[in-house]
């Protein structure tokens, strides 16, 4: 495989005399991807400042969470990472679980194992092809979407929607799975498998992509923690930390996984983590399906769900990172506080500390690597 | 550190500051005048080191007059999470901030702001985030009224 250099940190030039001045990346923008507005301050093609503005679709859901009972709740999550729904509602499930102490019945742990880490696919996916097309390379777009539709289709099966599932419910999951569902997903799971080199040889060993990542938007350790980073922005610093295997939940303590981690924190880094944990998630898939248990698939529950007094704070990794839900109820049917934190929020407030000195053109690739969802940094 | 070690540590460290055990991380409740040291010796004391925010929030609690100031840190070193609670005068709710110490609360900092009208003392960019900045009001406290909300009708 060639070899791009890593790209050094371009030295400012100070023999010509230009002026400062201010340029709107956004909110109609497509690489942010959503509706997001960055203001640049650059000297030339250098950046030196960027103030990130967000809000433009915040839809209130927090106050929506205070007036709606626990299972209404569902689905407003779907519409925060849209991309990884089915996590999302895992999430803020797990929350309510956790703080009512029930008991999610074995079939409905295992099938959420797999739906959860097949959207987690589908979403790296989505990336892979669109920053590969932030970076010019159409192709990416194209095969990532392909064995992304497969991965669609097998959730349109299984609920009826293509991104707002409303899958996993409190107690356990909406429906068992169809006929011939555990063939159609270990076919998908190998196909992808089988695609994997050729996405990684289509990008990776492509110089201009090299060239474009490698070494830009190096982000450390100690940096991605103040800042609260999660998920494959913070492991691609090399710190290895995974909720599925730090502060387990469901089924993942039984399951066999590798938790990837990159070395220097860069775009290249970052994607070479989200490729790796895709071949880690085919197998999660496979591992589930080969143990799927008989029974039911959601706990008997109470009508009105009515939690103790009390609160909690649980956390779940998305493909985005670390998705926490901070319930507070005072024994009634909606919660008094519901509080969803989430990865990419955090992910994009370190964009002002990583962008400054790189070239407007990094900035893109920069953005892409961190791979936000925008309603989900709005909510 | 397992939580047991956590708890004997934040015992010793912090003896006259309220400490409970909650199911997911224990909570330290203190005044509003030991907030800022307990949060520097938080985050840079290394037998406790918690370098993550995982976030900061607030509740209303109408009918005591109180607006909490809730914090939820995480150590890496340690592998802990940890609760900071500091109850806060709803009629002029300030405190001072701690964006300082972990640059991830300038954000979570101006979301509380945002919502709920905390004035974090000391923040560099105290502005509201989400909302436009000519909103009026502070939409996550329990009295907000918007004569654009519905009642929602009860079947």
């Amino acid at each position: 495989m060639p070899q791009a250099s890593p790209n050094p940190k371009p030295a400012p030039d100070t023999t010509l005399k230009t002026d400062e001045y201010l340029i709107n990346m956004g909110p109609q923008h497509p690489s942010t991807h959503g509706v997001l507005r960055l203001v640049l301050r650059l000297d030339g093609e250098t950046v030196l400042e960027v103030v990130p503005h967000v809000g433009y679709i915040h839809r209130s859901m927090e106050k929506m969470a205070e007036n709606d009972s626990y299972p209404q709740i569902i689905h407003l999550t779907d519409r925060q990472d849209y991309l990884s729904a089915m996590l999302c509602n895992w999430a803020f499930c797990l929350a309510v679980e956790r703080l009512m102490g029930i008991q999610v019945p074995p079939r409905a742990e295992a099938l959420r194992v797999i739906v959860g880490e097949l959207n987690r696919v589908a979403s790296h996916l989505l990336w892979y092809g669109a920053y590969g097309m932030d970076l010019g390379a159409v192709t990416a777009f194209f095969w990532g979407f392909r064995e992304r539709e497969e991965i669609i289709d097998i959730f349109e099966e299984l609920c009826g929607q293509r991104l707002t599932y409303n899958y996993v419910r409190i107690g356990g999951v909406a429906e068992d799975i169809p006929k011939g569902f555990a063939e159609r997903v270990r076919e998908v799971v190998s196909r992808v498998r089988a695609k994997m080199p050729e996405y990684h040889g289509l990008l990776a060993e492509n110089v201009i992509f090299q060239q474009r990542t490698r070494g830009i938007g190096k982000l450390d350790t100690a940096t991605a923690l103040s800042y609260g980073c999660s998920g494959p922005v913070l492991r691609s610093t090399g710190f290895r930390y995974d909720l599925r295997k730090d502060e387990p939940y469901g089924i993942y303590p039984s399951l066999k996984f590798e938790v990837p981690v990159g070395s220097t924190g860069d775009c290249w880094d970052r994607y070479l983590v989200r490729m790796a944990e895709m071949r880690e998630s085919l197998g999660l898939v496979e591992q589930a399906l080969g143990a799927l248990p008989e029974g039911p698939v959601l706990a008997k529950l109470p009508r009105v769900l009515k939690p103790p007094a009390g609160e909690v704070y649980s956390r779940l990794e998305t493909a985005r990172g670390d998705m926490g839900v901070y319930l507070v109820s005072d024994g009634g049917p909606k919660p008094l506080r519901c509080k969803f934190r989430s990865a990419c929020f955090s992910n994009l407030s370190v964009l002002p500390a990583l962008a400054p000195g790189w070239k407007v053109a990094d900035v893109i690739s920069i953005l892409g690597s961190l791979d936000l969802v925008i309603p989900d940094v709005d909510r | 550190m397992s939580r047991d070690e956590l708890l004997q540590a934040l015992r010793a460290r912090f003896p006259g500051v309220a400490l409970e055990e909650a199911p997911s991380m224990p909570v330290l409740k203190p005044v509003l005048g030991e907030f800022r040291p307990l949060m520097e010796a938080l985050r840079h004391e290394p037998g406790l080191a918690f370098d993550y925010p995982l976030s900061q929030t607030a509740l209303d609690q109408m009918e005591k007059g109180l607006i909490v100031s809730v914090y939820h840190l995480f150590s890496s070193a340690h592998r802990q999470s940890l609760c900071v609670k500091v109850d806060l005068d709803r009629a002029h709710p300030s405190i001072p901030t701690v964006s300082d110490l972990w640059r991830g609360c300038e954000w979570f900092e101006r979301e509380t702001f945002d919502f709920f009208g905390v004035a974090f003392e000391g923040h560099p960019d105290l502005r509201r985030i989400m909302l436009t900045d000519d909103w009026v009001g502070w939409p996550l406290r329990k009295d907000y009224q918007d004569p654009r909300m519905v009642p929602r009708p009860v079947f």
